[in-house]
């Protein structure tokens, strides 16, 4: 036995050396976890810009002013925003700012309603159409912060990012376009689209309509929809005679705030008072981020199986290629070699783990640990996310799942002379193996379904779905009986693998598919 | 198996599927001999190889080596040079030889000792440090045959062990094995060279179609029933002669199998009587000469690597 562990730490360690002895290796290892983070930022930023439309729109106004009464409450929602901003922060570099702030007596946290006052004082500078508002400029606060907002709203944008005039500019077509005129400029992307109001809004929506070139990108329609949903309501209170108040009380939202039940167990190991009937409790945030950790740990422990396997098939067939199969296994054990090479690739893995835990981990850690003072909430991040439990399962389970996958991949690679026909033939494992980050979701969401339940059982995913459910682990008997289910057919792929690995790196056609792999085992 | 050989074949056969590898192989392989294989492509040579190594175990029969019913449990005492050569690319020489010795259950201190030697004995210690990519086609052999040698085998089976060597380096390689032979080790090779075996071997088998066709010691295997003769006629002329078994004639020399109570003098006076003699020669064929009749006409051991 300690000969052939020996035989194993040798091949391992070579298979370790000659990985991390290239500057590929190195070059790769401290560019991934850069390129990780530029790949996000593009992406995240692409899809910013992808999922909210910016440019402008026009709007053909069919009724009797519906369309100004929109246009104004745009204005008095970012208007809104902006005296906000005011309110909440404390210094300006813009003077005239500071002195709004002062001379309003905007402050958030002890005068909210000074936000609202402020806005209503200032919409009439700023009222559609032009001949409504009062005349500008002016000596009073309103009138001199109407001017200041007209001239400067490049700054607006720039200090409250989220102001829609930064993303959505509204375009006067003027009394004399048509809709073709505006299906052309919309054709030609002048316009991201026009908004078309009817005549009667206010009774009914049949023909309001948003005419756009990409019907996807509708968000334009979905946030001028909010503010001509408040104008019309405004309408349709006054018609059917409604007090403001009661008005509000009808359409306020109904909310159930979740509580969650706690047996006088939990109540006693999280330090509440002894009690021995259930309680209940509301949920935090702590919970919330605990209970939703395991689905990251399963994304790592699935990236770490897929990209491990593979590497090692494509290790295996280029060991065959190297045409020392033959005397590698002259003097060792095929199951030796293949552990070898299976230990060697874990440690080429663990290797790459630790770079990027040092490149990665470092700055999260920090971020972690200092986070939640800025956050508005509190919350222990490491404690949420680095419970010992889950810790314990995801070492267990990426040793199972990575040796389970590792010894069929192998298995798989042994039998192949070339990269391409590994790939071919290992598909339908590969296939297998995706399915686990598609149900990532849904095990999250209901770790103890009758879905969990059952994979858990099923040996390629119990390392997955034991992970992910590790949140709510089954009772200590049926937690050892699923390990041991899975070291059982742990065995087994190893087992397999090492009867087809033994023959299969000394083959030198073509692979069988499948049925060549199943007599191989057999023979 | 007695004490005084190596290796023991007794009815063993190998079987993949429908196909028949190695057909009832029985023989013995004397300790601190040299035992050739040789048989076309395809023959039975590998199998019976990768049976003494333990890569692979007979579907019936037995095979001893050292003493062993199980070649795994003695395979530090074997050193194998398979007929497809290879090395780690991007790993330093040096560390490839002590890396195969540490295989081999070697300390790391002896084995690089011993890697050291060797390298110097096939002088290749400048290169030491080299990663085996930089190494030409010959050295790269030398280094493999290096890293066979470096755990001291008793047995060592080596599968073509002169391909693609030049002359200079083939007589070096000649030299170890008569060496590593003095030092009592057992060699088994398998050569496409009928020269190099005929030279060096003790003994050996002629496989075919995975049946062993001739075996036994040198000696035994060239003795006999051969005449092989010049003349300037076609191998018409001699049909029918007396005591001939048959004919064989390549350009104008033939070789002919005669009965073993034939008397040559005999048949040296009817051949004359029908063709112009330019070389009658009633020695021992050659190993070349037997493998093409053993073997048949079609499988040249040039053209068909009959190793």
């Amino acid at each position: 036995m300690l000969n052939y562990l020996r035989g194993v730490a040798l091949i391992a360690r070579r298979d370790l050396l000659e990985s991390i002895s290239t500057k590929v290796f190195w070059i790769s290892a401290l560019l991934g976890p850069i390129l990780i983070v530029v790949v996000m930022v593009v992406v995240g930023f692409l899809t910013a810009q992808t999922a909210v439309s910016k440019g402008k729109y026009a709007v053909i106004d069919n009724s009797d002013g519906l369309g100004v009464e929109i246009r104004n409450e745009i204005i008095k929602s970012d208007l809104h925003r902006f005296v906000q901003f005011i309110a909440f922060r404390s210094s300006f570099e813009e003077a005239f700012l500071t002195e709004v702030k002062q001379q309003a007596g905007l402050n958030a946290a002890e005068n909210p309603q000074s936000v609202d006052d402020f806005v209503e004082d200032l919409m009439p500078y700023l009222l559609h159409p032009a001949n409504e508002r009062r005349s500008l400029p002016g000596s009073t606060l309103a009138a001199r912060f109407a001017t200041w907002w007209n001239e400067n709203q490049e700054l607006v944008a720039e200090l409250v990012p989220d102001v829609s005039s930064e993303r959505y500019v509204e375009w006067n077509p003027g009394s004399t376009f048509t809709e073709e005129e505006l299906n052309r400029l919309v054709e030609n992307e002048t316009l991201l689209g026009y908004i078309v109001i009817p005549s009667d809004l206010v009774q009914t929506t049949e023909n309001a309509k948003f005419v756009t070139k990409n019907f996807l990108k509708s968000d334009v329609a979905g946030w001028y929809g909010g503010f001509a949903t408040q104008v019309v309501r405004r309408y349709r209170v006054e018609q059917a005679n409604i007090p403001e108040a009661d008005a509000q009380w009808v359409v306020q939202r109904v909310s159930f705030v979740t509580n969650r039940t706690v047996t006088p167990d939990q109540s006693s190991a999280e330090g509440g008072a002894p009690s021995s009937e259930i309680d209940t409790e509301s949920v935090s945030v702590d919970e919330v981020v605990t209970r939703f950790a395991p689905a990251v740990y399963q994304y790592v422990l699935w990236f770490m199986v897929f990209f491990g396997s593979v590497m090692l098939m494509t290790g295996t067939v280029e060991e065959k290629s190297t045409k020392l199969v033959e005397v590698l296994l002259s003097n060792a054990d095929a199951s030796q070699l293949m552990d070898g090479k299976l230990l060697g690739i874990a440690s080429t893995m663990l290797t790459v783990i630790g770079v990027w835990l040092v490149l990665i981990g470092t700055p999260v850690l920090l971020g972690a640990l200092t986070l939640p003072a800025f956050l508005p909430i509190e919350i222990d991040i490491i404690g949420a996310v680095f419970k010992p439990v889950y810790v314990f399962n995801f070492i267990v389970f990426l040793i199972l799942g990575f040796m389970f996958f590792g010894y069929l991949f192998s298995a798989v690679g042994s039998v192949c002379t070339s990269i391409r026909d590994a790939q071919t033939l290992s598909a339908p494992v590969s296939v297998v193996l995706v399915v686990p980050v598609m149900l990532i979701v849904p095990l999250a969401m209901d770790p103890s379904g009758p879905l969990a339940i059952a994979l858990k059982f099923f040996p390629p995913y119990t390392p997955f779905v034991m992970m992910n459910t590790a949140a709510e682990l089954p009772s200590l008997p049926i937690y050892v009986l699923i390990i041991a289910w899975m070291v059982a057919w742990t065995w087994a792929s190893r087992w397999a693998a090492s009867r087809i690995y033994k023959k299969g790196m000394l083959i030198e056609s073509k692979p069988q598919g499948f049925k060549g792999l199943v007599r191989l085992v057999r023979t | 198996m007695t004490n005084s050989n190596s290796v023991v074949f007794e009815g063993a056969s190998k079987t993949f599927g429908d196909l028949c590898a190695l057909d009832s192989l029985s023989l013995s392989i004397p300790e601190g001999s040299i035992y050739g294989f040789i048989g076309p492509n395809g023959a039975g040579k590998t199998t019976a190889m990768r049976l003494m190594l333990g890569i692979m175990q007979p579907s019936s029969g037995t095979v001893s080596v050292l003493g062993s019913d199980d070649s795994r449990s003695v395979r530090s005492e074997i050193g194998y040079l398979p007929e497809e050569k290879g090395l780690y690319p991007r790993m330093r020489v040096l560390d490839f030889v002590v890396y195969m010795g540490r295989l081999n259950r070697m300390d790391k201190k002896a084995a690089t000792r011993q890697a050291r030697a060797l390298l110097e004995e096939f002088e290749l210690i400048d290169w030491q440090n080299e990663k085996c990519q930089a190494l030409s086609k010959g050295m790269g052999q030398k280094v493999q045959l290096i890293s066979t040698l470096v755990h001291d085998p008793k047995l060592l089976i080596l599968d073509e062990p002169f391909s693609g060597l030049d002359p200079i380096n083939t007589d070096v390689v000649r030299a170890m094995i008569l060496n590593r032979v003095k030092e009592d080790a057992t060699v088994i090779l398998s050569t496409h060279i009928m020269e190099q075996a005929e030279s060096l071997c003790n003994a050996l088998v002629l496989i075919n179609k995975g049946r062993a066709v001739l075996e036994g010691s040198m000696d035994e295997i060239r003795s006999g029933d051969t005449v092989y003769l010049e003349h300037d006629n076609d191998e018409t002329v001699l049909q029918g002669l007396p005591g001939v078994v048959s004919v064989k004639q390549i350009g104008r020399g033939a070789t002919l199998r005669i009965n073993e109570e034939q008397d040559t003098h005999e048949l040296l006076k009817a051949i004359v009587d029908r063709t112009r003699v330019i070389k009658f020669d009633t020695t021992s064929a050659s190993l070349h000469e037997i493998f093409v009749r053993e073997v048949g006409q079609d499988s040249e051991p040039e053209g068909v690597n009959v190793a």
